[in-house]
């Protein structure tokens, strides 16, 4: 045997190899994603465990994720989008927030518990939930007692 | 006298120092994730590898035992790792971010560390981070105490209780990142964790591409031709190795969402009893002490010439009594909530453990198997260098 031929040789078990690797990981990877449908849950790309698609505490079948396909580097410019231009991305920066109302004074006094409810409340999106919480916050500084 | 007066004084303050220790600072404020907003090339993205957190059973404070369950911490690790990962992965500042059960050398960025605590009020973390050249990035203690509103469903909060103590330290590697680390910099790195992938398949060939200088950082010393063959078959191999971290995360994944809710539950039912045990234990702690300090009172009035201290002694001895039997029995009270987070723990426990030992055994079978194909692969190239070698001999005779 020549040596390009022993080459071509190793070469071919070399992508024997392959073929055998990727149907191996391939079939595990159907197989975990036949799991995870069983269970009834979504499937979201990109690897976004728990970003903001109604995962709540405490309540059951969070959004699942299976980790997207292999991710092999390509070439060019990569520009991160904005947090608002990704589907089921992580919402963080730039969230909305509400108006106060006028009864509620400036919050420089607030300690720890009452800002983190008057926080809460000028993101709630919710009209009647937000109304709840400025209710809980009324109740914790003594507002109008 | 004068020393029971002293003794007294001593007491009284050491109450009130209980009494200041009741308090909890907590932090409200979320920390969000930040990103970096600027345009990256794709020669410069770093892709981050997480080992798995190590269990850090350890280091346990001592006031926490009775709040740690070791399946469950077994269990944390897997989640806590993870979680992480989403957050370095959804900032969108890195490349590819995974999570890896060993074999950190040949990643561009490698994240380990370790749980110090985790009981439903506070997460504290030790986090190191350093680049394929060695280089540290971070090492340092994180620590999250969070507020009974994190748990709260009418909040919210579709992201864990801890995340914002993941996004900091996903906020202070991009920080670190923008700090120090230029360009050519990002680039160096990813070629070391190229040639280090390289290496530990082909060493005979790339050993002497990279050496350590006097501060225990690798250099590269020499870079590989763009058409090497050799290289190009590692890059093959380095696209399936990529496949199989990837089969990594379908299982993280599937095992972080089964145990989240009922993980989720069980910390935000713990935090509550945490909040009783300690107040409990804090109460109790300074009624002794001022039970104690009472007695002493009590007794040094009932040795004075004042009459109206001599007169009164019986009650402050009195009350002194009252304030030791109520630390006892907040004491007994402390217990009960203890053996109520026993139970929650151990059923956690058992619901986690199963599904740890899958995870694990699943991750072992997968990790052999490639682990075995990769000595495989691994013989070929030594002979495919050894033919060309052999080859390259052959045509300079």
């Amino acid at each position: 045997m020549t040596a390009s031929e022993r080459r071509a040789a190793l070469d071919a078990r070399l992508d024997e190899g392959f073929a055998e690797f990727d149907g191996m990981i391939l079939g595990e990877r159907e197989r975990v994603q036949a799991q995870a449908d069983d269970a009834g849950s979504g499937v979201m790309s990109g690897g976004g465990s728990g970003s903001g698609n109604g995962g709540d505490v405490g309540q059951p079948g969070g959004p699942l994720v299976i980790a997207s396909g292999p991710q092999t580097r390509g070439g060019g410019i990569i520009v991160p989008p904005t947090a608002n231009g990704r589907q089921g991305d992580f919402e963080t920066t730039q969230e909305e927030t509400f108006p106060v109302p006028d009864d509620i004074p400036p919050g420089a006094n607030d300690d720890v518990v009452a800002r983190q409810l008057r926080e809460a409340a000028m993101r709630e999106p919710d009209p009647e939930l937000r109304e709840k919480l400025w209710d809980e916050y009324r109740a914790y500084t003594g507002i109008g007692q | 006298m004068y020393r029971l007066y002293r003794y007294l004084l001593i007491l009284t303050l050491l109450a009130g120092a209980a009494g200041c220790a009741t308090q909890t600072v907590k932090s409200t404020t979320f920390t969000p994730i930040v990103e970096d907003g600027s345009p990256v090339v794709e020669e410069e993205l770093l892709d981050i590898g997480i080992g798995i957190f190590q269990p850090g059973l350890d280091d346990v404070p001592r006031n926490r035992e009775e709040l740690t369950f070791s399946d469950v911490r077994m269990a944390e690790t897997y989640f806590a790792s993870y979680q992480l990962a989403q957050a370095l992965q959804n900032s969108g500042n890195w490349g590819v971010v995974r999570v890896v059960p060993g074999r950190l050398e040949s990643v561009d960025l490698a994240i380990t560390g370790t749980i110090l605590q985790s009981d439903g009020e506070t997460m504290r973390l030790q986090m190191h981070v350093q680049d394929s050249t060695g280089m540290t990035w971070i090492d340092k203690e994180y620590e999250e105490v969070v507020s009974k509103y994190s748990y709260d469903p009418r909040m919210r909060r579709s992201e864990d209780a801890f995340q914002g103590l993941f996004n900091k330290i996903a906020n202070d590697l991009l920080a670190y990142k923008q700090r120090n680390i230029s360009a050519d910099d990002a680039v160096n790195i990813r070629t070391v964790s190229k040639i280090q992938f390289a290496r530990d398949f082909a060493p005979q060939v790339f050993d002497e591409y990279l050496a350590e200088n006097r501060n225990g950082i690798l250099e590269v010393k020499r870079l590989p031709a763009q058409n090497d063959p050799i290289l190009n078959r590692i890059e093959n191999i380095r696209e399936r190795d990529f496949l199989y971290v990837d089969a990594l995360q379908d299982y993280y994944s599937n095992f972080v969402r089964q145990m989240e809710t009922p993980y989720t539950e069980f910390r935000r039912m713990s935090y509550d009893e945490v909040m009783k045990m300690d107040r409990l234990a804090a109460d109790a702690r300074r009624n002794m002490i001022m039970g104690v300090a009472a007695i002493i009172g009590g007794l040094a009035a009932t040795q004075s010439n004042n009459a109206a201290a001599y007169y009164s002694s019986p009650v402050i001895l009195a009350s002194g009594g009252w304030l030791i039997k109520d630390a006892f029995d907040k004491g007994d009270e402390r217990a009960l909530h203890v053996e109520a987070l026993a139970e929650l723990g151990n059923s956690l426990e058992m619901e986690l453990a199963p599904q740890t030992i899958e995870l694990e055994e699943r991750t072992i079978t997968l990790s052999g198997s490639v682990e075995a194909q990769y000595e495989q692969w691994r013989e070929i190239l030594a002979d495919i260098y050894s033919n060309e070698i052999g080859e390259a001999t052959s045509s300079e005779q």
